[in-house]
């Protein structure tokens, strides 16, 4: 298994409304990379993520995680969709943050994080709590438990959803253009962060069109060009 | 000749009339709330039957007086084998009415919530019923919170009409004075007032709970 690399995109193809997005892409995101995928608007990477996200369903190819099929199956020469139960068991191997970080407005910070440990992965509330103090801890958030997503800063909203995402205990953690909804001054801020967490082991993938910021975080770059991956080589600022 | 002495001795007497009408229009209110939900819910899932059954009617429901459908549920539901209690005949007709304000109220309040919420849900592994139980619900009640405390009054004054089906509430018990005491203008006002009291006080509380949950919701 541990041969398995984290996210596997094999022949990835979506069109929208007859216009093809992403075709035929090939990807491995292997244990403890840092990816970031850059390229203009339009170029497709938002939904390749998506696609691995299970968000999108692929129209042709196909998407594993940890060596285990997501969206669809083979069964010899035939192709199943699977179930929406089947694609809810595997999601919580991938965290996403989005680029809205659609954090629950009716929930306090600490029940962002608690719920879904609760719900998705039946953990007690003690042992959710516990989980989702430490991680407030290693992200700055202690003070901030309590407050409900309105009286929060952007920055710190991103970090509850990083957070939320995180206590599930994703093997792959995604992010939709981390920097674009803050303001400039608090991206190293979020570099910063995201060192942390790469440096800690966390496989990510990273989509951003600002070519800096990638270069900085991440030790693989992909660029994207059309729908295909026009180039995929090792970043500078690699961490390791 | 306006009699205030009068009108302040019928007072209590109305007042206690109004427990019936409290008890009556929170049971309506709760009952129309969950079946809104469930209408809400079952509406989302688009199949053309069953939306096709709650639009026929909605149309009745919205286009007919509710005292019509009060006077339908206790006077002609019993001819088709169905007898029911004033009471229960009552509630019945203002929660069917009240379901189908609420349900549209709530569908329009539903497209307001922001999609990223239930794709947010959704990548983290929430069944759909979570989602709607959890996320959705939760978030639409606080945002039409105004709206539910409007129709918690229309259904507070709706349970005036109850008494022209014999339930004894505050309207019934203002007429049964009015004709005993030749005193129309007094008993009616009073009635009125209970009335406003019951819906001011429905009012502010729903003010002081909105100013603490509305930015919940956003």
């Amino acid at each position: 298994m541990s041969a398995s690399p984290v996210l596997r995109v094999q022949g990835l193809s979506k069109s929208f409304q007859g216009v093809p997005v992403v075709q035929s892409i090939d990807l491995d995101v292997h244990k403890g990379q840092v990816v970031a995928m850059i390229g203009p608007s339009g170029c497709g990477k938002t939904t390749l993520l998506r696609c691995s996200a299970g968000l999108e369903r692929p129209d042709r190819g196909f998407v594993e995680l940890e060596g285990q099929p997501f969206g669809h199956e083979r069964h010899g020469a035939e192709i199943r969709r699977q179930s929406p139960r089947q694609m809810d068991r595997m999601r919580p191997k991938v965290g996403m943050v989005f680029q809205q970080l659609n954090l629950w407005p009716h929930l306090s910070a600490l029940d962002n994080v608690v719920k879904p440990q609760v719900v998705v992965l039946k953990r007690t509330r003690a042992e959710a709590a516990e989980r989702a103090r430490t991680l407030f801890t290693q992200l700055g958030l202690s003070a901030k438990a309590d407050e409900y997503p309105y009286a929060l800063s952007g920055g710190q909203r991103q970090r509850v959803a990083i957070a939320r995402a995180l206590a599930l205990d994703p093997a792959l953690l995604m992010f939709d253009e981390p920097t674009s909804a803050l303001d400039p001054e608090l991206v190293a801020e979020v570099l910063a962060m995201l060192r942390s967490l790469a440096s800690g082991g966390m496989t990510m993938v990273i989509v951003t069109h600002e070519m800096n910021f990638a270069a900085n975080v991440a030790d693989r770059l992909i660029l994207m060009g059309k729908g295909r991956i026009v180039e995929d080589r090792p970043a500078r600022g690699s961490v390791k | 000749m306006f009699e205030q002495a009068y009108l302040f001795s019928i007072l209590p007497k109305l007042f206690s009339a109004a427990w019936v009408n409290l008890q009556i229009a929170l049971l309506i209110a709760a009952i129309s709330i969950v079946m809104a939900m469930l209408v809400t819910i079952v509406r989302t899932a688009k199949i053309g039957v069953v939306n096709g059954a709650f639009n026929f009617v909605a149309s009745f429901v919205r286009g007919t007086p509710l005292l019509v459908q009060i006077f339908l549920c206790y006077y002609v539901l019993p001819s088709f084998g169905i007898d029911l209690e004033p009471l229960t005949a009552g509630v019945l007709a203002i929660s069917l009415n009240s379901t189908v304000f609420l349900s549209e109220t709530m569908r329009g309040g539903l497209q307001t919530i922001d999609p990223g919420q239930i794709e947010a849900s959704l990548a983290l592994g929430l069944r759909r019923s979570v989602i709607w139980h959890r996320v959705l619900l939760p978030q639409l009640l606080i945002r039409i919170l105004p709206l539910l405390v409007n129709e918690l009054t229309i259904i507070i004054k709706g349970t005036a009409l109850l008494s022209v089906i014999t339930v004894v509430e505050v309207m019934r018990t203002a007429q049964q004075l009015a004709a005993a005491s030749f005193r129309p203008f007094e008993s009616l006002l009073g009635a009125g007032l209970v009335f406003l009291v019951l819906n001011v006080f429905f009012i502010l509380l729903a003010s002081v709970l909105e100013t603490r949950l509305q930015k919940r919701a956003t």
